[in-house]
């Protein structure tokens, strides 16, 4: 093959000597791998029998849609804009900005809804006893602990693409798998107060975003 | 330019019939070449399959492109580092790039990645001071040297664009360009260091800094 054009270069030649063949990334195969995470998750609830006693019952009450949806809703969202973010070529696409947007918009927005729902029930002296700190940091633990396995699994991803904006990838790693965390806990935890989800959820997810946003980018660059 | 002229007349002397396909080629050729004008990303779709030729020589089409870009962005002692750093980092993303996607924002999204990183780097190594014997090959390339970085320097503080000018673009050392804008060296360091992070800082956020 004509190698005439090329004057010799060493590092050329040690990157075309470490050519081999490679299969592009596909952000299908990369939600599917997502997806597949949180139906495991899912599963491993089924199989302990650990959804909540009263499933029939929760189904029809808005609180807990709104807990389950709410956090589902953010964690789609951060982890589309997560993996678009992995594509050099599309980190400074409009798609892209707009899911940032969405997503600052959507992830407080969500919560301050649990807190309007909550408004109507006011009373300040129950506030507290309404709060059940012993199980409220029970959540936080289970949620975190749920959210581990998507975490490194985003990790993986991050180390394998190629974020040009590290920091944003990284927090939005950190939402996606603490919002599907909480998506998956919520079939598992009967706790539907507003005031408690908003409290203890979104404290977890507020945690592992900020672990993620603080170390996903040392173990990510490239 | 005169090597280019289209062979006219055989043009003319052809079928009608003919001349509608050989334009429909054209078209579409003209389509293909508007997607990947260097055939760079067919180089690139090879390469991911194995394909060493191809891939040789696109690293070294790209290395002269990268050349360019990074003598326009960044300070003369730095280009060299940041090319050889964007290759490695082409080489090792190479799977990142779908080929059913133009190459072309694909790699200026890796080449400005690897440039606001240098800025970054380079604030952090604010006294580091360009060698004695930098090379300048000719005068033009002095000239437009970092070209771009310097228009983006208009938007920093007059205190800090001057004393990056003066030491990282001009190759004066700290004293003189302490000397020079009347600050103390430790702020001349100092100017530098926010200077180059607030630069990086601001391309990193503007989708259309390029």
């Amino acid at each position: 093959m004509p190698t005439d054009f090329a004057p010799a270069d060493p590092l050329i030649d040690a990157l075309v000597a470490d050519l081999d063949a490679v299969t592009p990334r596909r952000w299908t195969h990369e939600a599917a791998l997502l997806a597949g995470l949180i139906v495991a998750e899912i599963l491993v609830f089924l199989s302990l029998n650990a959804l909540r006693d009263d499933m029939p019952r929760a189904m029809a009450s808005a609180a807990f849609w709104w807990k389950a949806g709410s956090f589902g809703l953010i964690a789609l969202i951060a982890a589309a804009a997560m993996l678009v973010s992995l594509d050099p070529a599309t980190t400074n696409a409009r798609r892209l900005s707009g899911l940032w947007r969405a997503l600052r918009l959507v992830a407080p927005s969500a919560l301050a809804l649990g807190w309007l729902i909550d408004a109507g029930a006011a009373g300040r002296s129950v506030l507290l006893a309404r709060l059940e700190w012993r199980e409220g940091l029970d959540c936080l633990a289970n949620i975190g602990l749920l959210s581990l396995p998507l975490v490194l699994a985003l990790a993986v991803l991050m180390r394998r693409g190629a974020p040009t904006r590290p920091d944003r990838t990284a927090a939005a790693a950190g939402l996606a798998a603490a919002g599907f965390g909480a998506f998956v806990f919520a079939f598992h935890c009967p706790h539907d107060d507003p005031l408690y989800v908003a409290v203890w959820y979104g404290g977890a997810v507020f945690a592992v975003t900020g672990v993620a946003r603080l170390i996903l980018p040392r173990l990510a660059r490239w | 330019m005169i090597g280019k002229s289209a062979p006219v007349v055989p043009f003319l002397l052809r079928t009608s019939a003919a001349r509608l396909a050989g334009m429909r080629v054209s078209v579409a050729n003209a389509r293909e070449s508007q997607a990947d004008p260097h055939g760079w990303g067919a180089m690139m779709a090879a390469g991911q399959r194995g394909e060493a030729a191809p891939y040789r020589r696109l690293l070294a089409e790209l290395r002269p492109w990268l050349l360019r870009y990074f003598a326009r962005r960044l300070p003369p002692s730095v280009v060299e580092d940041a090319v050889q750093d964007t290759l490695i980092a082409i080489h090792t993303k190479r799977h990142t790039w779908q080929p059913d996607r133009p190459f072309g924002p694909w790699l200026a999204g890796v080449a400005r990645y690897k440039w606001i990183d240098r800025l970054r780097s380079a604030s952090r190594h604010a006294a580091d001071e360009l060698p004695e014997n930098l090379s300048t090959p000719d005068h033009e390339s002095a000239v437009t040297s970092a070209a771009a970085l310097r228009g983006l320097m208009a938007t920093l503080k007059p205190a800090q664009a001057d004393v990056i000018r003066l030491v990282k673009l001009d190759g004066l050392s700290i004293d003189d360009a302490a000397l020079r804008t009347e600050q103390s060296a430790a702020l001349v360091k100092v100017n530098i260091h926010r200077g180059l992070a607030r630069l990086a800082r601001l391309i990193e956020s503007d989708t259309d800094a390029d």
